[in-house]
């Protein structure tokens, strides 16, 4: 009698099954399919990752301070951005929302930057968290050097 | 274990089920417990002065639902986390995770393993089982722990028990679970329909005076809901799709208020499809959507092709069953006849709407269908003519490996899953914001506690996650 080769039907599983054991075992010691990533806060804004920038901040990240961003995330080279800029370049509100809840307080240039960001990265929720936080005026932006400026 | 013991069927059986089981008892572990579907019930059930008390409000609380195990569930857990110091995460989410393996154990506990053919086949159909959109549905919501994945194990495990020699104690233990799981939710009868379905077909491990009692139960649990004053959930109460298009409730409500029966044979016509075909979801079709610019996306045609392989092979194997049924029921017979019975009870659940949950169970039983026909197959092969086993052959080297592609998706959902899940935890109690803070104590406690443990609990961003997964295995 002719042997038919069953393991075409369950090669992929068993495949499968030594993937979960090392998926498992690796994921133990920090590693395996799709670990969890290493970011800086402005990253982990960039990212819309709002709970790793919230657990950053609670173990002490200052969410005021430019902190470099890998290439891709907003633009095709690296930027140093604070979290602030990376929410709104991210075009992101709750993230944001989360930020300004966090302690984030952008100052009045900081303000016109973020500003001006919306301009060129727009959205409209962004925009009104933007105008909620300031009376001043919406800052014509001609003059005003944005992150990343050489590469837009 | 000695290593001897590995090369027998039922042992590399089992030990194939775990180790898919351990990976996804990860994957599922890894989603911090929800804000929405179960802060509030956790909370509630922290509240309550007794078990007793949470059981007559929660019994009470909803004109749609009665779900009172639900809370009693979420606070027994809170118990055992204050008792041991686990954190809730920890217990909430290992639950869930504990399911899930028992599931998968119980999936083989349901078929018959005498030969390396049929370890080939459970191979093939547990891909099918954690490859299927409704394992998603399983795996990824809970409430705080997925009802649905509680259904579907305690029918497998009611199954399981029908096909072993009868034991009053676990027949026994079938009945309580079923009374546990009718009043945690509806779907729950589903298990009452595997357990008459097991006795009318004469399973050995399940007695009619078990079905007896088991409907008792079911008309008990329907007088409790009548004189409660519990109706089922209408049109409206939820969306649901039609056509290419996901409409709100009140939407359906207006569309179809007025003459519900194009909606309820559109949404049971769904429920069968979704199951057999993976479209419907939620009851819109995806090449149907008006909405696509860019054309359908691979996920649609690669969910499709498995399921239809699947289909067949179910369809060709019910009709030979069929044609055959005067020389009796063979060993394999009744997985697919319950199965079949199962898929198409559970349509009748959809009929105000259609989501992977309602259909769970539905899918977990599609592939322990499977087996039968999938066993059928490769015995066929060996041994048969080369033409057939080398239709067989090329049968398998599609199907196998889109199942387990498929397989792979659900852990990429459940990454996906845990990543949103603990973003949701981020704008709770904000730090600048106290005055939106609860201003019960327990309530605060708690909300304080499971945020800090999501936040402590990191996950993969989707920017991290290769970007063609989302075209390839979201929907």
């Amino acid at each position: 009698m002719r042997t038919f080769p069953s393991w075409i039907a369950s090669a992929p599983a068993m495949a499968l099954a030594l993937a979960s054991l090392w998926m498992t075992v690796a994921a133990a010691l920090g590693g395996g399919l799709w670990p969890a990533d290493e970011v800086t806060l402005s990253e982990a804004v960039a990212t819309r990752n709002a709970a790793e920038a919230s657990r950053l901040i609670a173990l002490g990240a200052d969410p005021n301070r430019a902190t470099p961003v890998r290439p891709d995330f907003l633009i095709g080279r690296a930027v140093t951005v604070t979290p602030l800029e990376a929410a709104v370049w991210a075009r992101d509100q709750y993230v944001m929302t989360v930020l300004l809840e966090s302690g984030a307080l952008p100052g009045p240039d900081e303000m016109r930057v973020l500003r001006c960001l919306n301009e060129t990265q727009p959205d409209a929720n962004v925009r009104a968290t933007l105008q909620a936080l300031s009376d001043a005026p919406w800052p014509v932006c001609d003059d005003v050097t944005l992150p990343g400026d050489s590469a837009q | 274990m000695r290593l001897s013991r590995l090369r027998r069927p039922r042992t590399a059986a089992y030990t194939l089920a775990a180790l898919l089981a351990l990976a996804f008892a990860d994957s599922v572990f890894r989603i911090p417990v929800q804000v929405s579907d179960s802060l509030d019930v956790i909370v509630e059930s922290a509240k309550a002065p007794s078990a007793t008390r949470l059981f007559i409000e929660a019994s009470g609380g909803s004109d749609s639902t009665l779900r009172p195990m639900r809370y009693i569930q979420a606070r027994g857990l809170l118990a055992v986390a204050n008792t041991t110091g686990l954190s809730y995460n920890a217990v909430f989410r290992g639950a869930h995770a504990a399911i899930i393996m028992l599931l998968l154990l119980a999936f083989v506990a349901c078929v018959r393993i005498d030969g390396w053919l049929d370890v080939a086949a459970l191979a093939f159909c547990l891909t099918v089982l954690t490859g299927l959109h409704t394992f998603g549905a399983v795996t990824r919501e809970a409430f705080p722990v997925n009802h649905y994945a509680e259904v579907a194990l305690v029918s497998m495990v009611a199954f399981a028990v029908a096909r072993r020699r009868p034991r009053w104690t676990s027949q026994a233990l079938v009945l309580l679970l079923l009374a546990w799981c009718l009043l945690l939710i509806e779907s729950a009868v589903l298990i009452w329909v595997v357990i008459v379905m097991c006795a009318a077909l004469r399973m050995p491990g399940i007695r009619w005076r078990t079905a007896v009692v088991a409907t008792l139960m079911l008309v008990a649990y329907a007088g409790g809901r009548q004189a409660l004053e519990i109706t089922s959930p209408g049109i409206g109460s939820r969306g649901s799709g039609w056509g290419g298009v996901y409409y709100s409730g009140d939407d359906l409500r207006d569309r179809f208020s007025a003459n519900p029966l194009p909606l309820f044979a559109y949404n049971t016509a769904g429920g069968l499809l979704t199951v057999l075909f993976s479209e419907p979801r939620f009851g819109v079709y995806e090449l149907l959507r008006p909405d696509r610019a860019e054309g359908p996306s691979p996920v649609v045609p690669i969910n499709i092709s498995a399921s239809a392989l699947v289909t067949t092979a179910l369809v060709v194997y019910v009709v030979m069953l069929l044609r055959r049924r005067r020389e009796g029921l063979r060993p394999d017979d009744p997985s697919v006849i319950v199965g079949v019975v199962v898929i198409a009870v559970s349509a009748g659940l959809c009929l105000t709407y259609i989501k992977d949950e309602i259909v769970s169970t539905a899918g977990t039983f599609y592939a322990l269908a499977a087996f039968a026909p999938i066993r059928a197959m490769l015995g066929r092969a060996t041994g048969g003519p080369t033409r057939l086993a080398l239709l067989i052959a090329a049968y398998f080297l599609v199907a196998a490996p889109l199942w387990a592609f498929r397989t792979v998706g659900t852990h990429f959902e459940l990454r996906r899953t845990a990543y949103y899940s603990r973003n949701d935890w981020a704008g709770l109690l904000p730090p600048g914001r106290r005055e939106s803070w609860p201003s019960d104590p327990i309530a605060l406690a708690i909300t304080s506690r499971l945020k800090s443990e999501a936040l402590q609990r990191r996950t993969i961003s989707p920017r991290f996650l290769p970007r063609w997964g989302d075209r390839y295995w979201v929907e």
